[in-house]
């Protein structure tokens, strides 16, 4: 099959699977991250971080090859050491091989929460952006030279995976979400828990100033509906959730501070057509329960748990994905990580719902045994195919089990983000034909520097 | 005249005000240093109830964190009265994330329930090379070493530490718990640890078991 087709057959097993519809075949993910595919490609990791082009972008994306056989694969972003230089950041550092990692670090004390539910975002660009990077805590002259050059080094190293990215995907047909259909979405309290007060601030915080959390979360909200809009729907793209306090808390405090927000913000995302993907990261076996109350046809991609009951519980409602233990891959013999995989598939695959993936993936080229890899790889490919395409998953309705929530927040507000009108009220307007391209530059560069305001 | 078993109680269900309550109530009498060592044994056996109650899943690593910082407040509120009188530790413990990974929550957890149990901890700190936890065990010659890590790539730093603590001699005699989210029995098994856990109660356990 030429790349062409191979990427449009490809497209059609996701579409299928994201509609509910049983597939010629369930769809294989890689588990390679970038850092783990520089060094297979005999690269040091620590000091080729620095200098990412296109160029050595694509050469290591060409080797990885060797090991890739899943339909999606991406080499679409990395950290940036190089903004985080500029930075001068203490939330996100680097370990003596290279790793960046994010450290326990707090941003906001208790007695400001206060003024945080205030307004979010405004106590995050104000407060906490300048204490997380020390470049930011400075006059404002400095401050705009450190933050241009954090834009620049962003941009440059995104354009180079943008490209190599493009160029792979082109080559060897890989499936690829639309543009603008992909977005990250601020869960409230993981937000609060990893980026404002750290994760062993935050468990004192709802024992000790239960109200006070609650009154965060919520505050979050209008912040955590207007960050997530992507420009663009489709069935093929999601809004990513990365979760990470759940299951630390117990059963009652996840109840209460954790899952409400979360919920909801899944439920709005559902209203306006656009999926969730989410990393239900350790286990959430006594979770499921609640996972269930989750719009169908979210997309699960578990790190632990027992399959069997997550397929018994989920398996017709919501896309699997997840649970084989990347690490087996080291540890074990080719045999045992065939049969591991071989186990996964009896239980998830039958009657569709599911893509084959790893719990997580392969950081640093000591984490795996290539050959294990590709044999997982192959023998799942050989074993990935439906007797029955194109019969439904389910006859239940989907759209009916929407909950309807965004109208119970008040759009996003800041002094710092606000309409083209407010912004050129002290500017003069030549003429009024030059209106609408001013108003669409203002939007476009609006649009591209939002992000960066958020770099924690 | 305090009662001890509602402290403990107090400690085990994680109720702040109460527990603060009774130990402010105690310090006003001027206590005795026996007496304050008493109150403090009644801590760590609310300690033991936290513990408890986290292997039969009531609570989780946020009630941990909780209660090593509860467990903090009340020692630093008995300081004045307990003494200088040293008492037996349970043993010594080299602690450490392994090289390559600055995660350090599991670790802390671990730390905090280790010295409530008895335990003497070296703790290294963050992103430590093998020769690091080889000159310290050398140093101070514990019974045990804490290997933590999270990130996958922990495991091969976990395997050449231990592989560094045979190649000086030092391996005999010693055991080796690792810690994190990555590891698992084979890992352990890969590594050559002589136990793994996720659960850092648990791990205390085993250390217990070790040095009886």
């Amino acid at each position: 099959m030429d790349a062409k087709k191979l990427r449009e057959y490809r497209e059609k097993l996701f579409r299928d699977v994201y509609s509910g519809v049983i597939p010629d075949r369930f769809p294989v993910s890689d588990g390679l991250s970038p850092e783990f595919l520089i060094e297979y490609a005999g690269k040091d990791f620590l000091t080729t971080q620095y200098q990412y082009t296109p160029e050595l972008l694509i050469e290591i994306g060409e080797k990885a090859m060797e090991l890739v056989r899943g339909d999606n694969f991406a080499m679409a972003w990395a950290r940036n050491p190089i903004s985080l230089m500029f930075q001068k950041s203490k939330s996100f550092v680097m370990s003596k091989t290279g790793m960046i990692q994010h450290p326990e670090i707090s941003g906001l004390e208790p007695e400001e929460y206060d003024e945080f539910i205030k307004n979010p975002f405004d106590f995050v660009v104000e407060k906490i952006m300048p204490r997380y990077n020390a470049a930011l805590d400075a006059d404002p002259v400095t401050r705009s030279i450190n933050f241009t050059r954090i834009v620049f080094a962003q941009m440059d190293q995104q354009r180079a995976f943008d490209i190599a990215n493009n160029y792979l995907v082109e080559k060897y047909g890989f499936f690829s979400p639309p543009p603008g259909t992909m977005g990250l979405q601020l869960i409230p309290f993981d937000f609060l828990a990893d980026f404002c007060r750290g994760f062993t601030k935050i468990v004192l915080d709802i024992k000790r100033c239960p109200e006070k959390v609650l009154e965060a979360v919520e505050a979050l909200m209008p912040l955590a509906i207007w960050i997530g809009k992507t420009p663009e729907v489709s069935i093929l793209g999601a809004n990513m959730i990365m979760t990470h306090m759940a299951t630390f808390l117990n059963q009652k405090d996840f109840e209460k501070f954790y899952w409400p927000t979360f919920y909801k913000l899944c439920h709005i995302c559902a209203e306006r057509g656009q999926a969730v993907w989410i990393f239900c990261e350790d286990d959430w076996t006594r979770y499921i329960d609640y996972l269930q109350e989750l719009p169908p046809g979210t997309r699960l991609h578990m790190e632990y748990g027992d399959p069997k009951l997550f397929k018994e519980k989920l398996g017709k409602k919501m896309v699997l994905s997840g649970f084989y233990p990347i690490t087996l891959l080291k540890t074990g013999t080719k045999q045992q990580c065939i049969d591991k995989a071989k186990e996964l598939i009896d239980i998830l695959a039958p009657g569709g719902n599911y893509i084959f993936g790893f719990d997580k993936h392969a950081m640093s080229i000591n984490d795996i045994n290539p050959e294990n890899y590709v044999a997982v790889m192959e023998y799942v490919l050989e074993n990935a195919k439906y007797e029955n395409p194109g019969q439904p998953v389910t006859t239940e309705k989907r759209e009916d089990e929407v909950k309807k929530f965004s109208h119970e927040y008040p759009p996003f507000k800041s002094k710092y983000i606000v309409p083209f009108e407010e912004f050129i009220k002290d500017y003069p307007i030549v003429d009024e034909r030059v209106v609408p391209y001013m108003k669409a530059a203002y939007e476009k560069y609006t649009g591209m520097v939002i992000p960066y305001l958020f770099i924690l | 005249m305090i009662d001890l078993n509602e402290l403990i109680s107090a400690i085990g269900e994680l109720d702040e005000n109460t527990a603060i309550k009774i130990l402010e109530d105690f310090i006003s009498g001027n206590p005795t240093q026996e007496e304050a060592q008493r109150v403090v044994e009644a801590c760590q056996k609310g300690m033991d109830i936290v513990g408890e109650k986290f292997e039969s899943k009531e609570y989780f690593v946020g009630d941990l964190i909780f209660a090593g910082d509860l467990l903090a407040r009340a020692i630093e509120m008995l300081k004045p009265y307990i003494g200088t009188k040293s008492k037996e530790g349970a043993g010594k413990i080299v602690l450490g994330t392994v090289q390559g990974d600055l995660h350090d929550i599991g670790k802390n957890i671990f730390r905090s329930m280790a010295e409530a149990a008895g335990f003497e901890v070296y703790d290294l700190g963050i992103d430590q090379p093998p020769e690091n936890f080889v000159s310290k065990v050398k140093e101070v010659k514990p019974q045990i070493v804490g290997l933590s890590g999270l990130l996958t790539l922990a495991i091969e730093s976990m395997k050449k530490t231990v592989d560094a603590l045979s190649e000086a001699g030092l391996r005999d005699g010693l055991k080796v718990i690792i810690g994190g989210n990555a590891v698992n029995s084979e890992a352990c098994a890969y590594i050559g640890a002589d136990a793994w856990t996720v659960n850092a109660a648990e791990g205390v356990k085993f250390c217990r078991e070790w040095v009886v």
